[in-house]
């Protein structure tokens, strides 16, 4: 399939550069790292940008590294780089335990997961471990750096608060300081490497604090305040009527072409007692 | 007898190029210049052209377009009724329906002319996209959407319903399937003078050149056609490429240059032919001994908007719904209906896929309401040696279904199966394991008198060197057919293996040895190659290979070749009529079952396919390992079928037109599998040998559903069997 | 046009891109390397894979300008000098039927076992996870894989013995 549309292409070597093209071209710019999405986005015609800024050239966006108890994941790093990650692994555990169910290797190998949450699709894999750690989107424009914590940072399907002249930077994953068990369960329709149909991030503290996030089941992934807020504090050991009305207030899924909005609300109760009972056999084993 | 060849695990031919990237397939050729096609289709469902315009202000000077008035024969798409027009002019019936074509030599060119192209259509918005809106007459397509009706009788139903102890009816739906091979379809052609000459991924050569012959009104010499590695096609390429071929020669014929087509995948799945969707509405009656005394069915295919192939699909899925059973009173109605959608073609199974799911997952459900163990309920009921099936077809020493079910509960050790999941089903509180078995058969080879009309004629050519070249018009692809043929001429003329290749397929180098279909290559095609190779040895006797090299040196003596051909011989006895339905309907049928072990989660409703056993007869296996290849992935495509497999509409398009959405199983996804062959040889097939292609896809879905059945007790009635399905049918039954 | 030079199969080579050639097309259509196939053009069934500096990618869903100063390899470059351990397997367990799954299973197939040469059942199946075949059911393709990981797995429980 050829693209059929014409752009530009650049690939700066610093990041001022790149926000200056930013600047000039705003909403006509399309930025690229692992492509994956704006390739298949260009060549069908979704977007038809004026100019592609490809990132992988400047070194700030490679960098994966710990910084005042935080981690910050440049732009450019890979779903591969962070499952293979030591650091991932054994201090935001969340992040490399979704990032490998997001398709395959193939795709992993060049998808990052900035590209991921930039594209801002209710399925996408990444934002439930990010929502249950303190993160914050780092952008920056010619006019300075900005924060955006992940809860603001999705507005509605397909899109986020990233103003048309900013570039992401990265994100800062804030490494809890509690002893805590995490699990990200996904319900996909085969074991191939499918998109989500329901997907729950859990964390729970040593001091039973809950942290719990969606997507999929609902026009932007989410936390789901309300169902921590009951949870805080208890002992689990099952899916209550009450819990449930909790649970099931707090999204509103669609039926689509992969699954039904009733057994998408059905799986959301299961995930999240699979999820819980999973994290918690994690804390205990640590 | 022993064989040397035939039986052994040789090498396929063409494996090496295959993994080294050096087979050719037909996006791979790429001439010095050449044109790359592209379709204009239409973009309603329903409606009537009114013209195609053309932006004049565009500059259309380097590419080649092409309508309906450019067509020098007749416009339409030679198949089994040619009801449908290779370009629209009138009436759109679906979605993406071929109504011009457009060509330049640069392919971003081509994109831009493409936008500049506007297609006019006075759009109906009333159209019908299921079998239920067909019959509804929401919108009638010809005249009570009905392109055709058959009928299958014995006995007398009535009669056998009023004597019935016992009678349960319910309604099976099964939706589209898409082939999902890898390689769309694809097709590159070029004239040379007078001749067509017409290149790609197809599964019937004689078949393009029949259309292509149509199109142009030319005659057999002037027209070419060559068989490319072909990257899968399961009889998606068996009807399609009839169509690709000829939009790609009109634009070559304009171009003067070769032109490519190559189907883009959401176009691929959103035009080309499909298997059929089913409805079938079945009711069993058995006696108080729990035989099956009466089947009433009414067997109704989506044909898609042309009826095309649709009544030879029609005809076999109705001669194989009455299952392994004898049963004394039939009655089985096939109806096919029209719908907004594309012909539904060809797919590995033709019809009893569908027909299958019904009468296997009904048999099981009769047996959950009688009381009575789906096994047992088999047992009483299978098809013996001597018996006979509703056609009135004896069966005689042909029968193996008991054989390969009493093979099956072997190898499963059934009573410890059966004790195993019991017992786990009685400690687990969030699964249950189900085990599941379904009995089938195909027929190998045309149906009725269809292969003494195809009359195929194969042969082999002997070379100077000694080296023998296998004339057939049969496609490799895949599915190792010409391995297998190979094997067959070196046993036939007791030479090595090496000394056998494969001559080009190609309809002027080979003959008309009939399409690559119905799994009738290796049963029907290599016992006329078998036949040929007898006519080679009555000419040079040799008993040795040093011999053989000398006797051909003199038998040659300054000829380059020579060449020995064969004609099909129906075997005797097989006697069909046509109009009544009654009589031989195959030659002979390859048996099978499949037993399929799950586990549900109680929670989830997901299906876990934990392991799958396979027992069939195919009469001489030629390549055990080749043979066990077509039934794992014939199985795996039967799973794929049974769980995932669905097209979804959206304004009367296919939703899904991507591998994202329209799941086929995965690496991750496939069972233990267990694939075991019992060996009862035909006496006219090639060493014994029968067809086994399509076999494995007729059992793997009702197997699925009745392990769910075990595992729950519930009762489904439609394809995919999803968690959906599965959820609602478990809650509504607590 | 933008030039751009990269290694491919071991070569060095600069070409001419526009920003919006894909590399699967550029590598069939200008560099004539015809085992990458384009099966779906959106990344799904892995036939397009090539390694990009050693990772397998989709070929596909790259823009051929991003590769300028990178590796790329194909199944032409994995079998320059002679079948390779991979090929070898697949060849004698008759692994493919169609085939045109075949270049995009040898290249993940390969970047899995220069990075573990002894894999799990497991870790094949998620190596191969996003690499549709159609025809085979898998099995074939698995056991030579399985294969391939024993025998590593022997040899070197061999040389570690040896070594002691």
């Amino acid at each position: 399939m050829v693209v059929a549309h014409d752009f530009l292409y650049q690939k700066p070597s610093t990041l001022l550069d790149a926000l200056k093209l930013r600047a000039q071209y705003g909403e006509k710019c399309s930025l690229l790292a692992g492509g994956t999405d704006l390739v298949v986005n260009i060549k069908e015609r979704r977007i038809s940008p004026d100019i592609v800024i490809d990132i992988k050239g400047i070194p700030e966006f490679s960098i994966l590294e710990e910084r005042d108890g935080s981690i910050f994941i440049g732009s450019a790093i890979t779903f591969t780089e962070l499952i293979e990650s030591p650091l991932i692994k054994s201090r935001v555990p969340i992040i490399a335990e979704s990032a490998h169910t997001v398709a395959s290797v193939g795709v992993r190998n060049r998808a990052t997961l900035v590209g991921n949450i930039c594209s801002a699709v209710p399925s996408l894999d990444s934002a439930p471990a990010l929502l249950v750690y303190k993160t914050d989107v780092v952008v920056e424009s010619v006019d300075g750096k900005r924060i955006i914590p992940i809860d603001k940072w999705f507005v509605a399907p397909k899109k986020t608060a990233l103003q048309n002249n900013e570039i992401v930077l990265g994100v800062l994953v804030e490494i809890p300081n509690s002893e805590n068990g995490t699990a990200y369960m996904k319900l996909g329709r085969y074991s191939g490497e499918d998109l989500a149909q329901a997907g729950v991030g859990i964390m729970i503290s040593k001091n039973l604090e809950y942290k719990i996030a969606f997507c999929a089941v609902g026009p932007v992934p989410r936390r789901a305040l309300k169902v921590e807020a009951f949870l805080n504090g208890k002992e689990f050991s099952s899916i209550t009527n009450e819990l449930s009305e909790i649970i099931q207030s707090e999204i509103s899924p669609i039926t689509d072409i992969r699954a039904s909005k009733e057994y998408r609300r059905h799986m959301v109760d299961v995930l999240v007692e699979r999820g819980i009972k999973l994290a918690l056999s994690r804390l205990q084993g640590e | 007898m022993k064989h040397k060849v035939v039986g052994a695990n040789v090498t396929r031919v063409d494996v090496k190029e295959k993994v080294t990237g050096a087979a050719k397939y037909t996006d791979d050729i790429q001439p010095d210049s050449f044109y790359w096609g592209a379709q204009i289709g239409s973009n309603v469902v329903s409606g009537v052209l009114k013209g195609v315009i053309k932006n004049p202000d565009f500059d259309w000077s380097d590419f080649v377009y092409v309508d309906a008035s450019d067509i020098p024969g007749e416009n339409e798409v030679e198949s089994v009724v040619s009801d449908m027009p290779l370009l629209a002019t009138k009436e759109i019936r679906y979605w993406g329906q071929p109504i011009a074509l457009l060509a330049h030599r640069d392919k971003h060119q081509l994109e831009e002319g493409l936008k500049n192209i506007k297609i006019e259509i006075e759009e109906n918005p009333i159209y019908v996209s299921t079998i239920d809106e067909s019959l509804s007459l929401k919108k009638e397509i010809i005249p009570q959407n009905i392109f055709k009706k058959r009928k299958i009788e014995r006995g007398d139903i009535e009669s056998g319903f009023e004597n019935a102890k016992y009678v349960f009816e319910d309604i099976y739906y099964t939706p589209h399937q898409e082939q999902m091979y890898i390689e769309p379809n694809a097709i590159i052609s070029w004239w040379e003078g007078e001749k067509i000459v017409v290149k790609g991924s197809m599964q019937c050569p004689y078949y393009v050149q029949a259309s292509i012959k149509t199109v142009f009104h030319k005659e057999d010499k002037d027209v070419e056609i060559i068989q490319a590695y072909v990257g899968g096609a399961f009889g998606g390429k068996e009807d399609y490429p009839s169509i690709l071929g000829a939009h790609a020669a009109l634009l070559a014929m304009k171009a003067n240059e070769p032109v490519k087509m190559v189907y883009e995948r959401a176009q691929d799945i959103s035009i080309t032919t499909k298997r059929h969707p089913s409805k079938t509405t079945i009711k069993m009656g058995f006696d108080e001994n729990h035989k099956l005394t009466t089947l009433q069915m009414e067997f109704i295919l989506d044909g898609g908007s042309y009826e095309t192939m649709s009544s030879v699909i029609l005809a076999r899925g109705m001669l194989h719904a009455f299952g392994p059973y004898e049963i004394p009173n039939v009655k089985i109605d096939g109806i096919i209906v029209a719908t907004n959608t594309p012909p539904n073609g060809a797919f590995r199974g033709f019809g009893a896929p569908q027909s299958f799911f019904a009468t296997e997952s009904h048999i099981d459900y009769c047996a959950l309401k009688m009381g009575i163990s789906p096994f047992k309920l088999r047992e009483i009921n299978f098809v013996q040696r001597g018996g006979s099936f509703p056609t009135g077809q004896l069966l005689e020493n042909d029968v193996m279904i008991r054989e390969v079910y009493d093979e099956l509960l072997k190898r499963v050790n059934y009573p410890v199966l059966r004790k195993e999941i019991d017992d786990f089903n009685s400690l687990s509180n969030t699964k249950r394991r189900g085990f599941g078995i379904a009995t089938f058969f195909h027929g190998a080879g045309f149906t009725g008198s269809g292969e003494v009309r195809l009359a195929s004629i194969a042969g082999i050519r002997l070379d100077k060197n000694g080296k023998v070249a296998v004339l057939v018009a049969n496609t490799e692809m895949g599915q190792g057919a010409h391995t297998v043929l190979s094997q067959i001429v070196a046993e036939a003329l007791e030479l090595p293996f090496d000394m056998i290749y494969m001559e080009e397929v190609n309809t002027q180098k080979v003959p008309n040895s009939g399409p690559t279909v119905a799994s009738r290559t290796t049963m029907i095609v290599g016992e006329v190659l078998r036949r040929a190779c007898v006519k080679m040895r009555d000419a040079i006797k040799y008993n040795s290979l040093d011999d053989y090299l000398e006797k051909v040196s003199q038998y040659l003596g300054d000829k380059e070749s020579e060449s020995f051909f064969q004609q099909h011989l129906q075997p005797p006895k097989i006697k069909w009529d046509d109009v009544n339905y009654r009589g031989d309907a195959y030659g002979t049928y390859a048996w099978a079952i499949y037993g399929v072990e799950i586990e549900v989660d109680l929670r989830s409703f997901e299906v876990t396919l934990k392991n799958i056993i396979s027992v069939m007869d195919i009469g001489e296996v030629v390549h055990p390992i080749l043979a066990s290849g077509q039934i794992e992935g014939g199985i795996v495509q039967s799973m794929g079928y049974a769980l995932y497999e669905n097209i979804i509409f959206k304004n009367g398009r296919f939703w899904n037109a991507d591998f994202t959405n329209y799941i086929i199983p995965s690496i991750v996804d496939i069972p233990k599998m267990d694939v075991s062959f019992l060996n009862n040889p035909y006496s006219y097939g090639p060493f014994g040998a029968k067809g086994i292609g399509e076999l494995p896809m007729n059992g793997g879905a009702p197997a699925v559903n009745n392990a769910i059945k075990d595992a729950l007790g519930i009762h489904l009635t439609k394809l995919p069997l999803s968690p959906e399905q599965i959820m609602e049918a478990y809650e509504r039954d607590l | 046009m933008n030039k751009i030079t990269f290694i491919i199969n071991g070569e060095k080579r600069s070409i001419y891109v526009e920003p919006n050639d894909v590399l699967l097309d550029v590598l069939r259509d200008k560099l004539g390397l015809k085992s990458p196939k384009c099966g779906c053009e959106r990344g799904d069934c892995g036939a397009c894979s090539v390694l990009l500096n050693g990772k397998s990618v989709r070929s596909c869903l790259v823009f051929a300008i991003e590769v300028d100063g990178c590796e790329i390899e194909t199944v032409e470059g994995i079998s320059q000098n002679g079948l390779s351990v991979v090929q070898e397997a697949f060849i004698e367990m008759n692994s493919f039927q169609c085939g045109f799954c075949a270049p995009g299973v040898v290249i993940a197939t390969t970047e899995l076992l220069r990075k573990n040469s002894t894999p799990t059942k497991e870790e094949i199946k998620e190596a191969l996870a996003g690499n549709l075949c159609r025809c085979t059911g898998y099995t074939p393709i698995l056991e030579a894989v399985e294969k391939i990981s024993h025998h590593n797995k022997h040899n070197s429980d061999n040389t570690g013995g040896t070594n002691e």
